[in-house]
This record gives C-alpha cells, structure tokens and sequence, in this order.
C-alpha cells in the first residue's frame, strides 16, 4: 500500500481509534455522500450484482431441473455423457470465470477508487 | 501393513509438529496468535483456505457419494464450489475490513453492543461444535481402521494433535499445517487421477459409459440421494449461503493484510478446491468400476472408504506393495485434513469465547496484550476438551445430522446477520439476536424432524432445512429490528461503518 498517501495519516491502530472523525457522524455522513465513495460503491455494485445474480440463476436453474425434470438432464450429450453433466461442468466453468472476472476488475479499480475515498476524507474533514 | 501405515503417519505427524515449534516462536501477541498477524500472502492463505475446505468430508465423502449415488454425489460438489461466489463478492472484503479476530468482531463493530457480540458467538460456538464433532468422528474410525487402535484412543489422539498444533502455534501453525495437507491431498489427487485415466487410455468418458452399463442409466441421473424435488436447490443454498457464515473460513480472512489479498486468496482456493472438486466425479465413477459398488458398501455404508479403496486397486491391488503403499499414504493424508481442519475449528472457537466472550464482554477489552494470550491459550484447552468430549459421546451416533445442521445453521443463523449487518442501515441489536436465535431453532428442529435424523418417518421431508430456516432466520432478523425500534444515533453510525467496510479506511491493524 502507497504509504505515501496522506490518507496514511488516517490509518491508526484500531484501539486507540475512538477517533474525532468518529464521533462527528456529520462528517461521515458527508463521507459516505462525497462522489468518490459513492463512485466506488457504484463501481461495485455494477460489477457484483450481474456477476453474482446471472451466476446464482444459472446454479437455481440447474438445481430445478435435477429436481423436476430428470429425464432432461439424463438426455444424452456425447456417449453416456447427457445434459446434467454438461450444466455440473459448465457450473466449474462459469465460477472460475465469474471469480476471475470480479477479482481482475476489483484489483484494478476497488483500490484506486478506495485511496480517493480516503483521501478526499481527510480533505474535506473539518479538523 | 501397519508398520508401513505407522511410518507414514509418524512422518507426517513429525513434520507438522516442526511447523509448530517453528511457529510457536513467532507467537506472541493475540494479533499473532488469532490471526498470523495479518501477514499472510494470497498464495499462503489461499492454499491454507483449500485446506480448511478440503475436510474428510469432502476427500473421501465426495467420492464416495459419486461411486454409490452417482449425479447427485456430483452436484454435491459443485455445490462446494459455488458456495464462494458469494463469499468471494459480498463477505470476504468488507469481513476482512471491518474485524480483527472473529465473526463477533464484525458484529460488535457494527451494533456497538456487547448483546449482539454475545449472539455472534453463539452462533460460532454452535456451528463449530457441530462442524468439529462428525470430523472427529470420521477421524476415529479411519485411525481405527488402518492402526487397530480402538476409537476412543483415536480421538483422544485428535484431540491432542489438534491442541497441540493450537495451543503452542496459534494460527501460524494451524495456517501451515493446513497449506501441508492441501499441497499433500491435491499431490495424492493428481497421481490418483492420472493413474485412472491411464487406466481408461486416457478417455475419461469411458468412465461414464461403463458405470451406465454396470449400474445402469439411473446412477448419471439426478435423484437417487437427493430424492425429494427441492433437495438439490436446498442443498445448494445451504453452500452458497452457510460458507460465508462458516467462522473457521471466515477468521482466515483476518490473516491478510489487506481486501486485495483476501480476493486474490479467495481465487486461489477456488481453483485449488474446485478442481479438486470436479475430479472427484472421476474419482467416484473409476471406484464404481475398478472395485466396484459392494465392495465399497462392504468397506463403509456410506462410501467413505471409495477413494482409498480406489487408490488400492491402481496401486496393484489389495496384498501387493504398491497397493499397499497407495492406501497407507491415502489414509495417512485423510487424518492429516482431519487434524488440520478440527485444528482450525478449534481456533475459530477460542477466539470466539476467549477473544469475544471473555476479553470483550466479560472484561470491556481491558485486558492486557500478555493475558489475551493466556485466556487465548485456556480457551483452547478448554474447546480442544469439549470436542474431545463430544467426539468420544458421538461413536455410533448417526452423526450425518449434525453435517447438515452445521451448514445449515452457518446459512440461517449467521448469514443473515452478517449480510444485514453489512448492507441494513436499520439493522440493530435485537435484530441480530432475533435473527442467530430463530436461525438456530429452525435450523435444528427442521433438521432433527427430516430424513436424515428419522429416515421414512421424515416429517419435514427436504434433507437440508435451508430453504426454509434461512427465509425464517432472515424473518427472525427482521422481527428483531422492528421490535428493537429505530435508534437515529445507531443509523446514524452505519455511514461511518460502511465507509470503513468497503473503503479499507483501517488497513494497517498493526501499525
């Protein structure tokens, strides 16, 4: 991590941080409100809920038809290998992609925007 | 036979003691102790993670249900895998900012309420003991199996591995045992794997076919374990929602130093555990074809022995040397995951009464830095105990209830309170009592009126209670606010909890 950042300044031990900051929850109102936070909340959610929601309704889909419709799963693919394996396959397949998609963009934006965040705290504190 | 079985074992058991002693010097505050002092890298944590979810249960249970019940032992364990999706983009990150030790850590940070903590480790305490309980189980009857040894000696000889491992190494040693045991188990899967092929000339669907011809059509359709409709979708939301209210999964990610290494750790164990995962599908249908069903029945009524029988047959077969080699070196890797998972459920449950119960809300934090260690250390010795205790109580037991109850209760009882702690401005301390306590109740009751506990005379017909406990915990979260009243000043508080949570604002716990 850049500890050259001024928002190092704000990085205190846990314990001792009963901070100033805290205690003015019209600061961190204006915090959680500043366009930064806001954009990296927005950031994450853009990625998290279609990666997550297309992921989960693929997975309840799968488990819907090994609950309801059997014989689909059991139609035939290649040789004994039939529909219910391939969506077992595909499920290994779309988390290891879900997985990297998020961890590529997050590693790439969650911090950047993160550090701003902070930064723009520590400015726009009134202390 | 056994001299060689020994051998192995001791070799083993020898080289994890040396990770404690080298450990044990590296332990000296709480912060180490709980959590390696946050210093672990991606790669340490991600494989240690594998290691946490690669239990018994998974090695030798996966496969199994895939020799005997075919399709459905497969979606078993995909569900494992999905599990971390949400884990991975919901929990792991915000956890990791906004606590230090445990899972009441989270909680108190947010509610600023030692009740709500008090909740937390209920909720940790109950999951724990059910998680650890058939994992001793399985222990002793495998140690049994391959030592002679009676089960009570077995899991009095857990019992003090894991204290051991705990007690003199904290999470330094639980963390570096558990990344020996992923590195030996996924090494055992990988021989094992490309010895079955070879076995097939390298066409893995030739596998398929002939489990088809041998057991017929049924076994690559879903339904034979997972008979009633909703079984599957049950059982997956038990995984996609109980893994991320697993505390000994959950405390891992104290271990790092910051949300980018928690993601990065979170990939890697989901492509070390999730192609340990899907193999085991290979794994399950070569033991249905090489040693075959009865034989497997014959070993272990639930199939658990379907892997290292497997590893038997490529080895040369049962009486030869390789044979032999093959399933010592299986058997000796099963009790090590066991060892290394009962060692990290031990840990998560100290933290929870030392850390939580005696440090933050019996003394209001104010003990020192040379007494949380202590109590820390107590607390171990006391769990370590307690399971044994349970362990001893649970020979015979159908213990199969209790795997269920501990997902199942991980989903219903701290998911919930979790995931509204994170996201609920209005979420409060009653609610989080509301939700850990009819999580809890719904949880067991549902899962002792089912099948698993009363087999035909199920009254509650659906194996894993989730898809019903887990709407009422969440009901019971939401009874709880709503009776607790709005407080403005607690609202008021989210803002600067949510900063911290997706922010990262206190990275350097340490410093």
């Amino acid at each position: 991590m850049s500890a050259m950042l001024p928002a190092q300044a704000l990085v205190t031990n846990r314990d001792t941080e009963a901070s100033e900051v805290q205690s003015d929850s019209g600061t961190w109102a204006a915090a959680v409100a500043s366009p930064s936070f806001r954009r990296l909340m927005t950031t994450k959610a853009r990625l998290v809920w279609p990666l997550l929601g297309a992921s989960l309704a693929f997975v309840v889909a799968m488990t819907l038809l090994a609950g309801y419709d059997r014989p689909f799963m059991a139609i035939k693919v290649v040789g004994a290998f039939n529909v219910g394996y391939l969506m077992i396959l595909m499920t290994y397949l779309l988390c290891w992609l879900v997985a990297v998609i998020y961890v590529l963009v997050a590693n790439k934006q969650f911090e950047v925007q993160s550090r701003q965040a902070i930064a723009d705290l520590k400015i726009g504190s009134p202390r | 036979m056994i001299g060689l079985t020994v051998g192995i074992f001791l070799l083993i058991l020898s080289l994890t003691l040396a990770i404690t002693y080298w450990a044990a010097k590296r332990t000296n505050t709480a912060s180490e102790f709980y959590a390696a002092g946050g210093s672990l890298s991606a790669k340490e944590n991600g494989f240690a993670l594998a290691g946490d979810w690669m239990s018994a249960a998974a090695f030798l249970g996966f496969s199994g249900l895939v020799a005997l019940y075919g399709m459905d032992g497969s979606l078993y364990a995909v569900a494992a895998l999905v599990g971390f999706l949400v884990v991975l983009m919901l929990i792991a990150e915000p956890m990791r900012n906004t606590g230090r030790f445990t899972l009441g850590d989270v909680i108190a940070e947010r509610m600023q309420s030692r009740h709500a903590r008090l909740a937390a480790v209920v909720g940790t305490i109950v999951v724990n003991l059910a998680y650890m309980v058939p994992q001793m189980a399985g222990a002793g009857a495998l140690i049994k199996l391959m030592l002679g040894i009676s089960y009570d000696a077995s899991i009095v000889l857990v019992g003090i591995g894991m204290i051991v491992y705990v007690l003199f190494g904290g999470m330094i040693a639980t963390t570096w045992v558990q990344i020996v045991k992923a590195v030996l188990l996924l090494a055992a899967a990988i021989v094992l794997v490309v010895m079955l092929l070879a076995a097939v000339s390298f066409h893995p669907l030739t596998l398929f076919s002939s489990v088809e011809q041998t057991y017929g059509s049924k076994m690559l359709m879903p339904g034979n374990y997972l008979k009633h409709p909703l079984d599957a979708l049950s059982l997956f939301m038990s995984f996609i929602f109980g893994v991320a209210g697993l505390p000994h999964i959950m405390t891992r990610f104290y271990t790092v130093p910051d949300a980018r290494t928690a993601r990065k750790s979170v990939l890697w164990l989901m492509f070390l555990a999730g192609g340990f995962f899907l193999v085991t599908t290979l794994i399950g249908f070569a033991a249905a074809t090489f040693v075959g069903q009865p034989a497997i029945l014959a070993a272990d009524k639930g199939g658990n022995l379907a892997l290292p029988l497997l590893a038997q047959y490529l080895g040369g077969g049962a009486g030869t040397l390789g044979g032999q080699v093959f399933l010592a070196a299986i058997c000796a890797i099963a009790f090590a995951a066991i060892l290394a998972v009962v060692a990290g459920l031990t840990l998560a449950s100290s933290g929870a009464i030392a850390h939580d119960l005696y440090v933050n809300v019996i003394r209001k934090g104010r003990v020192s830095e040379h007494d949380q260690v202590r109590v820390a250390k107590i607390a171990t010795l006391a769990v370590g105990a307690i399971a044994v205790g349970f362990g001893l109580l649970a020979q015979g037991i159908n213990v199969g209830v209790l795997v269920i109850l501990a997902i199942a209760v991980a989903a219903s009882a701290n998911f919930p309170i979790i995931f509204l702690s994170l996201f609920w401005r209005r979420f409060n301390t009653a609610g989080v009592i509301g939700g850990i306590a009819v999580g809890l109740v719904s949880s067991v009751v549902l899962a002792l009126l089912g099948p698993a506990f009363l087999q035909g005379k199920a009254i509650f017909p659906i194996v894993n209670p989730t898809i019903l406990s887990m709407p009422l915990g969440f009901l019971g979260a939401l009874l709880g606010t709503w009776i607790g009243g709005r407080n403005p000043a607690h609202e008021a508080r989210f803002d600067a909890f949510s900063f911290k949570a997706h922010s990262g604002m206190v990275v350097n716990k340490e410093q």
